[in-house]
């Protein structure tokens, strides 16, 4: 979706057609002056001075339209003077520009057959004292068809105003009065099935208390608070919660949840149903792997990790959307407390999305799963920065020595972060033929690497270490500096 | 007098720079109201336990400024030690404090001198010391002394020293949401296709709110109007203004007070930049360009949550200083980086949000003061139009109370912040004095701001006086 | 009766620790936050404090520091949280704690590690 261009063509035709509508309302000599800089609405009305032969002409036009004839205009008309002409020029161009408004208004009836009929009408019907007035109000409205404008404006902000205080002071209302409600009843469930889980008392008289089940937002409330206990408690009482959740047919609410339209009520469904109620979970959850929108597609697939402990990252084969960290994250989260066993990720490492492989060598490097290798060094020369990095990394943890000289070659090549990387690894997987080549790095003019290079020659081994005090001599290279720096266990 | 074609033109032009600016005010509203029933939702639904027990949670560095803080720099540091987070680092500059603000630190916080190389990536002042403490307990925090600088230079020095892959730049004074950099970084997790270069934040005014121990323990109004003037200016920039802006990928400025950044990017485009008062915007601009410079896509984030609460001023001198500082900081970085304007290359940014800064925001004030001056000058010599004058002075007038009193509404239904019935008609009824009297002194700021840049080439921060949240309320 | 002190800020996880600590027959205070934590603390001893890592005031390993290094005080301390990220568990235990469990937790396992620090002869 590309909501910039669409809202861009929308303001476009958006100021376009206000201004359309100014344009043709333009009376000479009145408009305002507003702005609202940065985030305040400001205010200034401005006028000027209406011209003088402007005023006669709309004098003109206004006599003509209440006598319903154009015969002073024309008899006017004949007049050769410069300024009639004007005078004509101008009172036709204001019937014009009345004319359009009016057209816009009431279509394609004839403005000043309208300003006749009512006052026809107001001549028939309205008594006598109504009539001045009446006919003083529509004189006015049709020479300044922009008041009637903003009349209406002001009408309008001021409803909008009476209704953002009638939102806001309901809302404020049933807000406190949820937040009340539902702390009442979150204390009272959380004790009686606090009870109940400790054995305190039985199903049937903790049935009894649990007051209101039958009200949704009780409902919620309960799965709340089964969701609080299920987070951080395990053990036994994991078997009981979803028992209480299946027990009091909960999961009717959740399975109405995954089927709503909106994204939110989903992701909640499926989150209630892999948790609370896994066996019936599963069957859900698949239609969901490949959801459109991106957030219940994440949740989908978290809880396939979690219902599939056989084959919990199956899914990546078919993957074609994003996996992002922070599922990545969730999916290490969940893994880890659930106990699952661990595959291979090796297996998964030939994906063609790159967030499967970077999340495949993290999972390799924590878990030490050192028969991945091969597939560690396929990726060293990887197009993405974070993946080479992800690869170095994971050399350098695993300990394996047969990859130094491989990343050794790649330095050159690399950014900064993963020379980095590159001078740590030497830590672990380095010897003596290495010393050279850290060395030279000592020499070079990075500050950052050359710290890195003599961290890495000082904790390497006692001859690194020997030899890093040799560059001592070297007095311009102020090794005794860097050395205090990276013994300070702080640094 | 005849028809005069140049008035005709500045009335046509000044009409519809009004209509413009209404029509985009609404449509921002409008889009804000449905970025923020997204993020309502989606906040719901987030969980973050698996973030706070990750071994990938990655290192955040909170780089927080000091100039002169004793008052309140221990209670502070204090705060920023409880954030929930499992590993993060707190760099504190003391920017050449002249009183005993690095003193009380070492004290609270039994510090040291420790040896250190600094490896200046970014250019700064130079560092004098680094201290770390003895104590385990404050393992993740480090003091650098320097030399004054002024606050960019301070924020260069932390990214220098920082560990992290990220870093959040605060105002040492102001109180972090302890979960604030959980749901900052999240943004950085969640985008797979575009690169993820800073997220910026809520500020929320803390005057008047009940704080115990650096903690923000009961939300209030603000008792002084000027600053309950700022939470309904507050509420509209960021609710109504910001999210939209962030929705259209336009949003030029993070705010100093809290904004996180990806510290990698931030040193390829050179860091602060310090010869500017609005630095926290002329850094997220020029980040901008240099992603569209090396073609790589990227996001500017935005969480509208309130996590940061922040002293307003509450005095007119400081609040004004602070605003010329605002104005001045904006033009500074609408011209430095002018190449933007209506360039296709630099998209949305350069086609409308670097226009729309130009027009709307800098030189709003100066419009407004043209043509009441205008005004004024039609009033002497001839004959205005009353009647329209009236009509439109109660239009803008109740536009901007209707805009003012959505705001509320959003904050309101978003968050609920302020949960009483008298706070929240507090707010309602500064929102229908705001206009007659915040408003104008906002306009004048803004355009002395405007002489103090073009004809007294004014650079400074000027006088900022702290209050501190030590002191009873 | 061993007086355990229980620092923890979901009110429900305090009730319930509380509750099973009391059927192994120990008295338990009850703190929501470390403020109230290290006040408690200082107006009488305990023979264990069971404390969070994330709470409101001051956080737990702040409170462990100020009981070990501050108060030199001995009590057996259990962290009990949520945040098991490696760093949280190492400087828990840099700061003298003596167990770590992460969240969610076992009332079981809690119940046994409970009486094996009480057991400690310190």
């Amino acid at each position: 979706m590309n909501p910039i261009k669409f809202t861009s063509v929308k303001l476009i035709i958006l100021i376009g057609c206000m201004s359309c509508a100014i344009n043709l309302l333009y009376t000479p000599g009145s408009y305002g002056s507003t702005n609202i800089p940065g985030s305040i609405a400001g205010e200034i009305g401005q006028s000027i001075q209406i011209n003088d032969s402007v005023k006669q002409a709309r004098e003109l036009a206004v006599q003509a339209l209440k006598t319903d004839s154009v015969k002073i205009i024309r008899d006017k008309n004949i007049s050769t003077t410069k300024t009639e002409d004007h005078v004509k020029k101008n009172s036709s161009r204001l019937n014009k520009r009345n004319n359009y408004l009016f057209l816009l208004i009431n279509g394609n009836k004839n403005a000043g057959e309208i300003k006749s009929d009512l006052i026809i009408y107001g001549n028939k019907h309205l008594p006598l004292s109504f009539r001045r007035p009446y006919f003083r109000i529509i004189e006015k409205a049709y020479n300044y068809p922009v008041i009637l404008l903003f009349i209406l404006f002001i009408f309008f902000f001021s409803l909008n105003i009476l209704f953002v205080l009638l939102v806001l002071y309901y809302s404020n209302q049933r807000k406190n009065r949820k937040d009340r409600y539902t702390r009442i009843f979150q204390k009272m469930y959380e004790d009686v099935l606090r009870s109940y889980l400790f054995g305190d008392i039985d199903w049937e008289k903790a049935l009894a208390k649990l007051k209101k089940i039958k009200k949704s937002l009780n409902r919620k409330i309960l799965i709340t608070v089964l969701f609080n206990f299920q987070d951080n408690l395990t053990g036994e009482m994991d078997s009981q919660i979803v028992g209480i959740f299946v027990k009091l047919n909960l999961y009717n609410d959740a399975l109405k949840s995954t089927r709503s339209s909106h994204y939110y009520n989903k992701i909640n469904g499926i989150h209630e149903l892999t948790n609370l109620y896994p066996e019936v979970a599963e069957k859900i959850v698949q239609q969901f792997i490949n959801d459109p929108n991106d957030l219940v597609r994440a949740e989908a697939q978290t809880s396939y990790i979690r219902l599939h402990p056989d084959k919990p990252f199956d899914f990546f084969k078919s993957l074609t959307s994003p996996f992002t960290r922070w599922t990545q994250v969730s999916a290490f989260y969940l893994f880890r407390l659930h106990q699952l066993p661990v595959p291979s990720f090796a297996q998964y490492m030939d994906s063609p999305n790159p967030n499967v492989r970077n999340f495949c060598l993290r999972m390799i490097t924590y878990y030490q799963q050192l028969e991945s290798a091969n597939e560690i060094y396929r990726t060293l020369d990887n197009q993405l920065e974070l993946t080479r990095f992800l690869s170095i990394h994971a050399i350098s943890e695993l300990r394996l020595f047969q990859g130094k000289d491989l990343i050794k070659k790649r330095y050159p090549f690399e950014t900064q972060k993963n020379r980095i990387e590159i001078i740590t690894a030497l830590k672990n997987i380095g010897n003596a033929d290495d010393f050279d080549f850290l060395e030279s790095i000592i020499h070079s003019d990075s500050i950052t690497l050359r710290t890195e290079a003599c961290r890495t020659m000082y904790y390497m081994s006692s001859e690194s270490r020997e030899r890093l005090f040799l560059l001592k001599q070297e007095s311009h290279l102020k090794i005794e500096q860097y050395i205090d720096y990276i013994t300070d266990p702080r640094n | 007098m005849q028809g005069n074609i140049l008035t005709a033109i500045f009335e046509m032009f000044i009409l519809f720079y009004a209509v413009s600016i209404f029509s985009i005010y609404i449509w921002l509203a409008i889009v804000s109201a449905k970025e923020l029933r997204r993020n309502f939702f989606n906040a719901k639904i987030t969980r973050y336990d698996a973030i706070i027990s990750s071994p990938f949670a990655p290192v955040i560095t909170v780089i927080a400024p000091a100039y002169n803080e004793s008052l309140t720099i221990v209670e502070n540091i204090k705060a920023l030690l409880g954030l929930y987070y499992p590993s993060f680092e707190i760099v504190v500059v003391n920017d050449g404090s002249k009183d005993t603000t690095l003193e009380k630190a070492i004290e609270a916080f039994d510090l040291e001198k420790v040896p250190y190389v600094i490896d200046y990536k970014i250019p700064c002042q130079e560092i004098l010391d680094v201290y770390k403490s003895k104590r385990k307990a404050f393992n993740n925090l480090t003091v650098i002394n320097k030399i004054n600088g002024g606050k960019a230079d301070a924020l260069n020095s932390g990214i220098n020293i920082a560990k992290g892959d990220y870093f959040i730049a605060i105002d040492v004074d102001s109180i972090i949401n302890p979960y604030a950099l959980q749901k900052l970084i999240k943004p950085f997790f969640e985008e797979t296709d575009r690169k993820v270069i800073a997220t910026g934040g809520v500020i929320g005014i803390a005057n008047s709110c009940k704080i115990e121990d650096g903690q923000l323990v009961e939300i209030d109004v603000p008792d002084k109007f000027l600053p309950r003037c700022q939470v309904i200016e507050y509420n509209r920039a960021f609710l109504m203004g910001r999210l939209a802006w962030s929705r259209l990928d336009g949003l030029l400025l993070i705010s100093g007070a809290l904004g996180l950044f990806d510290k990698e990017v931030v040193i390829a485009c050179g860091g602060y930049y310090t010869k500017t008062v609005g630095e926290d915007m002329e850094l997220v601009v020029r980040m901008r360009k240099y992603m569209t410079k090396k073609k790589i896509k990227y996001k500017v984030a935005y969480i509208p949550d309130p996590l940061c609460w922040t002293e307003a001023p509450s005095s007119v001198k400081v609040l004004g200083s602070q605003r010329n500082r605002w104005t001045r900081g904006t033009i500074d970085t609408l011209f430095l980086h002018w190449s933007i304007f209506f360039n296709r290359k630099y998209g949305f940014m350069g086609m409308v949000s670097h226009p729309f800064w130009v027009f709307y925001e800098w030189l709003a004030p100066i419009i407004e003061v043209l043509g009441i001056l205008y005004f004024i000058i039609i009033a002497i010599i001839g004959e205005p139009n009353w009647p329209f004058f009236y009509v439109m002075l109660f239009f803008v007038y109740f536009f901007s109370i209707t805009f003012s009193t959505y705001a509320i509404l959003y904050d309101h239904l978003a968050y609920h912040r302020y949960k009483k019935k008298r706070m929240i008609l507090k707010l309602l009824l500064t929102a229908w004095i705001e206009p007659l009297l915040f408003h104008p002194l906002v306009v004048y700021w803004a355009v002395r701001g405007n002489i103090d840049y073009f004809i007294r080439k004014k650079k400074g921060w000027g006088k900022m006086t702290r209050v501190g949240f030590a002191k009873p309320n | 009766m061993k007086r355990i002190l229980v620092a923890e800020d979901n009110k429900l996880i305090l009730e319930t620790i509380s509750h099973s600590l009391n059927r192994e027959g120990y008295e338990v205070i009850k703190v929501l936050d470390g403020k109230e934590c290290l006040r408690k603390l200082e107006e009488t001893d305990f023979d264990l404090l069971i404390t969070d890592l994330y709470m409101p005031y001051i956080n737990g390993h702040q409170v462990i520091s100020v009981l070990r290094d501050e108060r030199k005080k001995n009590t057996p301390i259990l962290v009990l949280s949520a945040a098991g990220a490696e760093e949280n568990v190492l400087k828990a235990f840099d700061l003298g704690a003596d167990d770590f469990m992460v969240k969610p937790f076992s009332l079981v396992e809690l119940n046994i590690r409970v009486r094996k620090l009480l057991a400690l002869k310190r």
